[in-house]
C-alpha cells in the first residue's frame, strides 16, 4: 500500500506534471526528427537534471524515453525514414498505407497500439521487477561481479553483427571508468595530473559524447541534410474499438515478443519490432498484404517496440543491467544522483522506484493525449532544415554540458570522446557495450575487489560462490559462441563465392 | 559479408589495440601502491583489462587474417559497404574543429555571442548560404539559449571581455 502511495504522491505534484509534459514532447520531437535517437534526445536533457530533484529527473527522462517511441513513427510512416531504430520495421506497412492516402490512420493504429503496447509493458514492469529484485538480493559481491561481466557479454554478443568487436568496446569502456580517483586506496588513476579528472568522467559527458556527438559526425559524414516532406500534415485517425479487436492478434505477438525482448538485455526494440513483423504476417490471415499497406503490419511493431521501452527497464532496476541505450541513459541519470539501480534501490529508494512507474503510466497517458495534438509542429519540426536542426543541438549538448561544472574541459572532453566513438562507428564497433562498461565499471570493480577483501585474496571465491561460478560458465559460454558465431558463416563464404 | 577495406581496417584496428594495450598494462603498474588497496589493488582491474584487450584484440587479428586468405568476393550496391572517402572524414572532424574553436572563444566573447557565432557556423557548414535568416537564427537561438540556461536555470555562463570593456565588471 505504501508503494502505491508513493506512485501517487510522485505524479501529483506540479513538478511531476510539468516534467511529464515536457518529457513526453520533448521525446515526441527527438523520436521525430531523423538522427536524433530516443537515447539522444535523453543524453541532451541528462545536463538539465543535475539540478533537478532525483526525482522529477528520473521521471523527466522517463517521459522522454515513452514519447520518443511513439515520436519515431511519425518520419517512418510520412517520409520513410525511421526517426528512432526501433520504428524501421513500421516503415514497410506505414509508408504504404500514407502512400495510399491513409497516414491518419496509420498513425493512429502507432499511437494507439503503442499506448496499449506501454500499458501492457508497464504491468509486467510493476509484477515482475520486485521479485526479480529479491532475488538478486541474494547475491553475493562475487555474483554481482560476475552478473556485471554477464550484462556487458549479453550486450555486446547481442547488440551487433561482431560479437569480438562489441567485447573489445565493453573492454575500452571499463577502462573509461576506471579514470579518476580509486575509491579505495585514494590513487589517482589516469588522471594526467589533471584536477577535472580526479572525480572521473561524468556519465553525462560519456553519454553525450558517444551518441550525440558521434551522431552530428555520422550525420555530417553521410552528407545528408534535406528532409522531403511535402503536402498538407495528415489528421490523426484514432481506431475504432471494433478495430483494435479485429487486430487483436498483431497486438498479442506485439505483446508477448515484447515482453521477452525487453527483459534480454541488448535484444531492444527494433529486434523486437521486426520480430513482431514477422510473426503477425505469419499468423495473419491476409499474409499477402504485408508491405502493401496492412494495419496488421504497422500495429504489431508498434505495439511490441513499446511494450519493450517498459519491460527493458526490468533488468536495469532490479540488476542493474541496462540492456539498450534509452535505459543505459535512464541508468545514468540515477548514477549522476546518486542513486546505485540493482535490488537494494528497492529497499534503500522506493519511492524512487514506485514514482518511477507511476511516471511511466502518466507518461503513457500524456503520450496518447499529446500524441493526438502535437503532430502538425512536429511535422513542421522535421521540415526544418537540417543544418538549423544539428546547430541547435551541438549548441544544446555544448551549453549542457559546460553548465554542469562551468567546465570548458568537460566540453573538451565530449568531443574528444565523440572522435573516439565516431572513429569505432566507422570501423563497426558498437558503441552500446562501451556505454555500459562505463556505467557499469564501479560496480564491476567494486564487487570485484570486495570478494578478494572478503576472501583474502583468494580468487577461487570466485568457483567456490555458486551463483559466480554459474554467472560465470555463462560469461564464458557467451564469449566462446559469439566467437564461433562469428566465425562460422564466413567459412562458408569461399564456397558461397 | 564484410569487404576487403573493413578487413584491412580491422587488422590495422587489431594491432593498434594490441599496442595500447600494452601501454594500458605499463601505465597500470606505475600507478602509486597503497596499503589500503587491499588484495588488489588500484592497478588490479586496469591490468585485467589490458589482458582482456589484448586477448579480444588478437582474436580480431586472427579473425581479419583468416578472412583475408578467404579472399572473399565484394557484394556490390550494399551502402554500409560504400567507401566512405577522407574527405567526408574530414567534414566530420569540421565539427569537432567548430566546437573546439567555441571552447577557445567562450572565455572572450562571451556564452551569447559564440553560441550565435557558433549556430551560424554550423549551419553554414551543413550547407547553407549565409543570409539574413541564417544571422537572425543565430541571434535568436543564442539569446533563447541564455535564456534558458542563464535565467530560467540560474546557470551563470561566461561573459567574456565585454563587461570590462564597457566598465560594467560587478
Amino acid at each position: 500500500m505504501q508503494n502505491f502511495h508513493y506512485m501517487i504522491d510522485a505524479i501529483t505534484s506540479w513538478s511531476a506534471l510539468l516534467a511529464v509534459v515536457v518529457g513526453v514532447l520533448w521525446g515526441i520531437c527527438g523520436g521525430a526528427l531523423p538522427g536524433i535517437s530516443a537515447s539522444i534526445a535523453m543524453a541532451l536533457l541528462l545536463p538539465f537534471t543535475f539540478s533537478l530533484e532525483p526525482m522529477t529527473a528520473m521521471i523527466l527522462l522517463s517521459s522522454v524515453y515513452i514519447g520518443a517511441e511513439y515520436g519515431g513513427s511519425i518520419p517512418a510512416i510520412l517520409i520513410r525514414t525511421p526517426g528512432t531504430n526501433s520504428a524501421a520495421a513500421t516503415v514497410f506497412d506505414g509508408y504504404e498505407m500514407h502512400k495510399q492516402g491513409k497516414s491518419g490512420e496509420a498513425l493512429g493504429l502507432s499511437l494507439v497500439g503503442g499506448t496499449i503496447g506501454s500499458l501492457v509493458g508497464l504491468l509486467v514492469l510493476i509484477g515482475f521487477t520486485e521479485p526479480l529484485s529479491r532475488f538478486a538480493l541474494l547475491f553475493t559481491p562475487a555474483a554481482y561481479f560476475a552478473i556485471g561481466l554477464l550484462g556487458i557479454s549479453v550486450v555486446a554478443s547481442l547488440s551487433s553483427d561482431a560479437p569480438v568487436k562489441g567485447l573489445i568496446a565493453g573492454v575500452l569502456g571499463l577502462g573509461l571508468a576506471t579514470i579518476g580517483t580509486d575509491p579505495l586506496s585514494g590513487v589517482a588513476r589516469f588522471t594526467f595530473g589533471r584536477a577535472e579528472l580526479l572525480g572521473g568522467i561524468s556519465v553525462a559527458v560519456v553519454m553525450i559524447g558517444i551518441f550525440a556527438v558521434s551522431e552530428l559526425m555520422i550525420q555530417r559524414q553521410s552528407g545528408d541534410h534535406e528532409v522531403d516532406v511535402t503536402g498538407t500534415p495528415p489528421k490523426l485517425v484514432i481506431p475504432s474499438l471494433k478495430t483494435l479487436w479485429d487486430l487483436r492478434v498483431p497486438q498479442i505477438i506485439g505483446w508477448i515478443i515484447g515482453t521477452i525482448e525487453g527483459a534480454v538485455p541488448g535484444a531492444g526494440g527494433s529486434v523486437a519490432a521486426f520480430m513482431s513483423y514477422n510473426e503477425a504476417r505469419r499468423w495473419s490471415k491476409e499474409p499477402e498484404k504485408f508491405g502493401k499497406g496492412s494495419p496488421e503490419g504497422v500495429i504489431a511493431p508498434e505495439t511490441a517496440n513499446n511494450v519493450v521501452a517498459s519491460t527493458a527497464l526490468m533488468p536495469t532496476l532490479s540488476f542493474g543491467i541496462p540492456g539498450s541505450n534509452s535505459t543505459a541513459v535512464l541508468l545514468g541519470g540515477l548514477l549522476i544522483h546518486g542513486l546505485q539501480p540493482g535490488p537494494l534501490l528497492f529497499s534503500t529508494h522506493p519511492d524512487v522506484v514506485y514514482g518511477l512507474f507511476g511516471a511511466m503510466f502518466m507518461a503513457i497517458a500524456a503520450m496518447f493525449v499529446l500524441g493526438t495534438v502535437i503532430l502538425g509542429p512536429v511535422i513542421w519540426l522535421v521540415r526544418r532544415p537540417k543544418p538549423y536542426l544539428q546547430g541547435a543541438i551541438f549548441a544544446l549538448l555544448i551549453s549542457g554540458i559546460y553548465s554542469i561544472d562551468d567546465s570548458a574541459f568537460d566540453v573538451g572532453l565530449i568531443l574528444l570522446i565523440g572522435l573516439v566513438s565516431y572513429v569505432l562507428r566507422v570501423l563497426k564497433f558498437p558503441t552500446l557495450p562501451m556505454v555500459l562498461g562505463v556505467v557499469l565499471g564501479f560496480m564491476i570493480e567494486s564487487n570485484y575487489r570486495r570478494s578478494l577483501l572478503i576472501s583474502r585474496g583468494d580468487h577461487m571465491i570466485f568457483l567456490r560462490d555458486p551463483a559466480c561460478a554459474v554467472l560465470l560458465c555463462l560469461v564464458a559460454l557467451m564469449l566462446v559462441t559469439s566467437v564461433w558465431r562469428e566465425m562460422r558463416p564466413r567459412k562458408r563464404t569461399p564456397k558461397e563465392a | 559479408m564484410q569487404s576487403n577495406r573493413f578487413l584491412k581496417g580491422d587488422t590495422i584496428t587489431a594491432v593498434a589495440l594490441i599496442a595500447f594495450a600494452g601501454i594500458f598494462w605499463v601505465a597500470a603498474d606505475r600507478l602509486p601502491k597503497s596499503a589500503l588497496g587491499g588484495g588488489v589493488g588500484a592497478d588490479g582491474l586496469p591490468k585485467f583489462l589490458a589482458v582482456a584487450l589484448g586477448l579480444l584484440s588478437l582474436i580480431l587479428l586472427v579473425q581479419s587474417l583468416l578472412r583475408k586468405e578467404q579472399k572473399p568476393t565484394e557484394e556490390p550496391g550494399s551502402d554500409e559497404d560504400k567507401p566512405i572517402s577522407l574527405y567526408a572524414h574530414m567534414t566530420s572532424l569540421g565539427i569537432l574543429v567548430i566546437g573546439g574553436i567555441s571552447v577557445l572563444l567562450l572565455p572572450i566573447l562571451g556564452y551569447t555571442a559564440t553560441i550565435a557565432l557558433l549556430l551560424v557556423a554550423m549551419a553554414l557548414y551543413h550547407g547553407q548560404k549565409f543570409t539574413w535568416t541564417v544571422a537572425i537564427y543565430g541571434v535568436l537561438g543564442a539569446v533563447l539559449l541564455y535564456l534558458v540556461f542563464e535565467k530560467v536555470l540560474a546557470v551563470p555562463m561566461p561573459e567574456g571581455i565585454w563587461p570590462g570593456l564597457f566598465g560594467l565588471q560587478s
